[in-house]
């Protein structure tokens, strides 16, 4: 169906416009995370086409979804776990030092103490 | 010990160190024992497995395998030839000097070694990598090691480098994991070779499908090769980082990526149409950067554009190979010149980082309007032969391309296989400039009037043992340049042929061009100091590393590509 | 300067979706080889009957490797910023939620309510994860997800005040993580000396528990994730000044 395709690209686009657009770095890693949240539930939906049992070989399993994107996005879920625990440690000690979550305020008073 | 034995270690080497690392941090126990023998599993045992490795290379062995043995598809293949051999290479030259230097910094110690050894790993595997998916998992090591280096020094500035950093970069992997998507699904397998098999007999619908995967895997990876457009980030990480991590990153980790991308894209029809967009961008690349360098005045900024300015040499020449395929003489050679001027920026810039920071920190400043006779300070803060100066010395010659140095050679001989494009006009230009840029920022070491106050004392040895040994590298390339440059493009061959080239290019029949673009630097340098050109450097804006820009860069990117692709 | 920003993220919103939105909607069907071949021999190449972990523990153990990397050097890479923050302002904020009693003033967030329930879940949340780890080969689950179950367990048993156990003293904690890293890297090793290669099985036709690498990886894997991300968290919550 293609409803489903159309949502998870505007949830593609949305969490992308965040990050460009957004000035809040807290709503910027917050648009990586929903970025991250549209790729796996692509894959993982496109991979359930081809069947409709769960990956596992138990009795009585005939034709089970596609195992790989599956293991795909594990890692990549895991990934981005990782990538914005970092970023948002970064985010607070910037806050902490600019009082700011602002990026150009923050880009601005960095600049004018260099 | 045969090839297949030795291959995987300069990845699981490196990880055993950071191990070790982790349980000594971990226990409290016994750190300088434990450095020591990092240091020694972790950069000295590939090191020696490379030298093992040589004659094999040499004789056009390569292995393909599955990482486990596994006798099916669904594994991850990896590919060892010369390619990985010369990478590696590159990446420990450049390496073990940085890890001796790091020693002088005891603040973070623990932590920065860990962290380098586990980059250490990753880039071996990127370079060894013929997995799509693989790729994306050793490119974000690499990245999520980068982010951290970058803001270890923990000032607010490299902190907000670092966060900028991770945003375009994760946001530009997920849209690699986009194309792998796109791949996946039109060949149904995530391996090179297999991928490419089937995708140059698509048609039709599929094949735009691929061909736009293609563009956003080509586009992801080029992000972290820094070319105009894609270059916004480098400017802040590099200038902000610690000295040690900013070599790294010059060094190595924006050359990787792109060499490892080429695995994929000679297996790929379509790859030469890929080429001729490379080359104009590294031109553009190479005019861009060194212009933004000229109106600097913070060193490690200068060093920063210099390094776009010159990775953009790097990628010329790299999209001309393609361009030209692989298997003509002219393709062979010009892979091999990229590679080799790789080498050479790799160890130069290097030497520029730590040199320069050095003498920075000994100033107190890095503006160049205020730092002056930089040798004064460091011989007043103990150091008592002037290697920092002397390393300077050579590090200028070399990225200047003034000869007896390795980027003479480098330098020279890939503007001449470049000839025939228009960017070669460019980076003939960029020669120039390049010299001015540094002459600018050699008025560090410019002996001043104004009395050397007390500055703390500081152990220089580390510091002088990794200096002088990339100094030995560029001075000894020098000499055995043509030997090296044919060792490279014997390694490189498989890649393409078999015949064996050589240029037989020799650089010093051209030493009355280097001559010429000597004097035209040191006019321009001597114009340069007039006011009048100050005012007109001050009116090049200055690129701002705003989200807008960057995202703009790599929408840009994108879109060239893929038009020139889908047509 | 402000139209000028706007209009140059909207082209940027606008040319990426050009590009991507013809792959999201690609009618061609999804591959199946993949899938066939894993149900024919998942079992007899790897031993287990979730295929998922065959996948991520079998045959593309590489990229779990780099996974368990990232982790590794994303956490170091917090805990160095969280500490040093925790550092400049270690009285007032961070005291309120940290471990020990006796430092803490009055605060409305943690109440009996939660101290008394959250230590008695504690046990039993990390008996859940040990039962995820450990059966990740025939069920749904495996060393991740089980690490993280373990991980939040270890941070009930924190916000707990009952229990004064080892398993929230940040150092036991990364010591285990260290260890477990260690002998996640000597078993992958393994594989070179026992001609299977790098992350090959190395026991593969010894014994009788056919998917015994595949355990013991989720194991390691388990506690070296569940542990890093409890110190984390016990870190957050301005337990790590503690030592």
């Amino acid at each position: 169906m293609i409803i489903e395709r159309i949502l998870i690209a505007l949830l593609f686009l949305s969490g992308f416009t965040a990050i460009v657009g957004m000035r809040n770095i807290i709503r910027k890693v917050f648009g990586l995370n929903l970025l991250n949240a549209a790729v796996v539930l692509l894959f993982i939906l496109e991979g359930s086409r081809i069947g409709n049992q769960a990956p596992i070989l138990d009795e009585g399993i005939t034709t089970m979804v596609d195992p790989i994107p599956q293991a795909l996005m594990l890692t990549a879920i895991v990934i981005g776990v990782c990538v914005t625990a970092l970023s948002l440690a970064l985010a607070v000690r910037l806050y902490r030092a600019t009082g700011s979550l602002d990026i150009q305020v923050i880009t601005e008073r960095l600049q004018r103490e260099h | 010990m045969n090839i297949e034995s030795l291959f995987l270690a300069p990845i699981y080497l490196p990880l055993l160190a950071s191990a070790l690392l982790v349980t000594a941090k971990a226990f409290g126990q016994a750190s300088k024992v434990a450095e020591s023998l990092a240091f020694l599993i972790g950069l000295m045992l590939p090191a020696v497995c490379l030298a093992l490795l040589t004659p094999a290379v040499i004789a056009h062995q390569s292995v393909e395998t599955v990482i486990g043995a596994w006798e099916t598809n669904l594994g991850i293949h990896y590919h060892f030839d010369g390619l990985s051999w010369l990478l590696i290479a590159l990446h420990l030259a450049v390496s073990i000097p940085v890890f001796l230097y790091s020693k002088s910094n005891p603040s973070n110690r623990e932590t920065f070694s860990i962290i380098f050894f586990i980059q250490c790993a990753s880039v071996a595997a990127t370079s060894l990598t013929a997995d799509l998916f693989n790729l994306f998992v050793c490119l974000e090591v690499m990245g999520v090691t980068s982010y951290v280096l970058i803001a270890s020094n923990d000032e607010d500035g490299s902190v907000l480098a670092s966060f900028t950093y991770l945003l375009f970069s994760a946001t530009a992997m997920v849209f690699f994991l986009i194309g792998a998507f796109g791949l996946y699904r039109v060949t149904g397998s995530l391996s090179y070779a297999l991928i490419a098999e089937v995708k140059n007999s698509l048609s039709g619908n599929d094949l735009i499908v691929a061909q736009l995967s293609l563009v956003l895997i080509v586009v992801s990876t080029l992000l972290r090769c820094a070319v105009v457009p894609l270059s916004g980030w480098l400017v802040g990480a590099h200038s902000k980082a610690p000295h040690a991590v900013s070599a790294l990153l010059s060094g190595v980790l924006i050359k990787i990526p792109l060499f490892a991308l080429i695995r994929l894209l000679l297996l790929v029809t379509s790859s030469e149409r890929i080429g001729s967009i490379l080359a104009w961008a590294g031109g553009i690349s190479a005019v861009a950067g060194i212009l933004l360098a000229l109106r600097e005045v913070q060193a490690k900024r200068l060093l920063a554009y210099s390094s776009v300015s010159q990775i953009g040499y790097v990628v010329a020449a790299y999209g001309l190979a393609i361009e030209a395929g692989l298997e003509s003489e002219r393709g062979a050679l010009l892979i091999a010149s990229s590679l080799f001027y790789a080498f050479c920026h790799a160890i130069a810039k290097a030497l520029l980082f730590l040199s320069v920071g050095t003498a920075t920190d000994a100033l107190g400043t890095k503006d160049l309007r205020k730092g002056r006779s930089a040798a004064a300070y460091l011989k007043a803060s103990g150091e008592r032969v002037p290697i920092i100066t002397i390393s300077y010395g050579i590090a200028l010659f070399s990225i200047s391309a003034l000869p007896p140095t390795l980027g003479f050679w480098g330098k020279n001989m890939l503007t001449y296989l470049a000839k025939g494009h228009g960017s070669a006009y460019l980076l003939t230009i960029t020669a120039i400039l390049t010299i001015t840029a540094y002459l600018k920022l050699s008025v560090l070491f410019l002996p001043s009037k104004r009395p050397v106050p007390a500055v703390k004392t500081q152990s220089f040895g580390a510091i002088h043992v990794s200096l002088l040994l990339l100094s030995l590298m560029i001075l000894l390339g020098g000499v055995f340049a043509l030997p090296i440059q044919h060792f490279i493009t014997t390694l490189l061959l498989p890649l393409g042929s078999n015949e064996v080239y050589s240029s037989g290019y020799n650089a010093y029949h051209e030493l009355a061009k280097t001559f010429v673009t000597l004097t035209f630097a040191l006019f321009l340098t001597v114009l340069g100091c007039s006011t009048y050109a100050r005012n007109l450097l001050a009116k090049i804006p200055a690129s701002s590393a705003g989200f807008s820009n960057l995202f703009f860069g790599y929408a840009l990117a994108l879109t060239v590509l893929a038009f020139q692709l889908v047509r | 300067m402000k139209k000028l920003e706007l209009i140059k993220i909207v082209i940027t919103v606008l040319l990426c979706a050009l590009l991507v939105v013809p792959i999201i909607l690609s009618n061609h069907s999804w591959p199946t080889q993949a899938r066939d071949y894993l149900f024919d021999n998942a079992r007899s190449d790897t031993g287990a009957t979730n295929t998922v972990s065959a996948i991520y523990l079998g045959y593309r153990a590489m990229d779990t490797l780099g996974e368990t990397l990232v982790l590794l050097v994303s956490v170091t890479g917090t805990m160095a910023i969280l500490v040093k923050l925790g550092k400049e302002h270690s009285d007032e904020e961070a005291t309120s939620f940290s471990l020990a009693p006796e430092k803490r003033p009055t605060n409305r967030l943690r109440t009996h309510l939660l101290e008394t329930v959250a230590s008695k879940l504690g046990p039993i949340v990390l008996l859940f994860g040990f039962y995820v780890m450990l059966y990740g080969h025939i069920s749904p689950g495996g060393g991740f997800q089980g690490g993280v179950i373990v991980a939040s367990a270890i941070v009930f048993l924190a916000l707990g005040t009952e229990v004064k156990s080892k398993l929230t003293n940040t150092l036991v904690l990364s010591r285990i993580e260290a260890l477990s890293f260690l002998v996640l890297i000597l078993a992958s090793i393994s594989g070179v000396f026992f001609e299977s290669g790098f992350f090959g099985n190395p026991i593969k036709s010894a014994s009788s528990l056919s998917a015994n690498f595949i355990i013991l990886l989720n194991i390691i894997i388990g506690l070296k994730v569940g542990t890093s991300i409890a110190v984390m968290c016990i870190a957050m919550m301005g337990g790590s000044h503690d030592h």
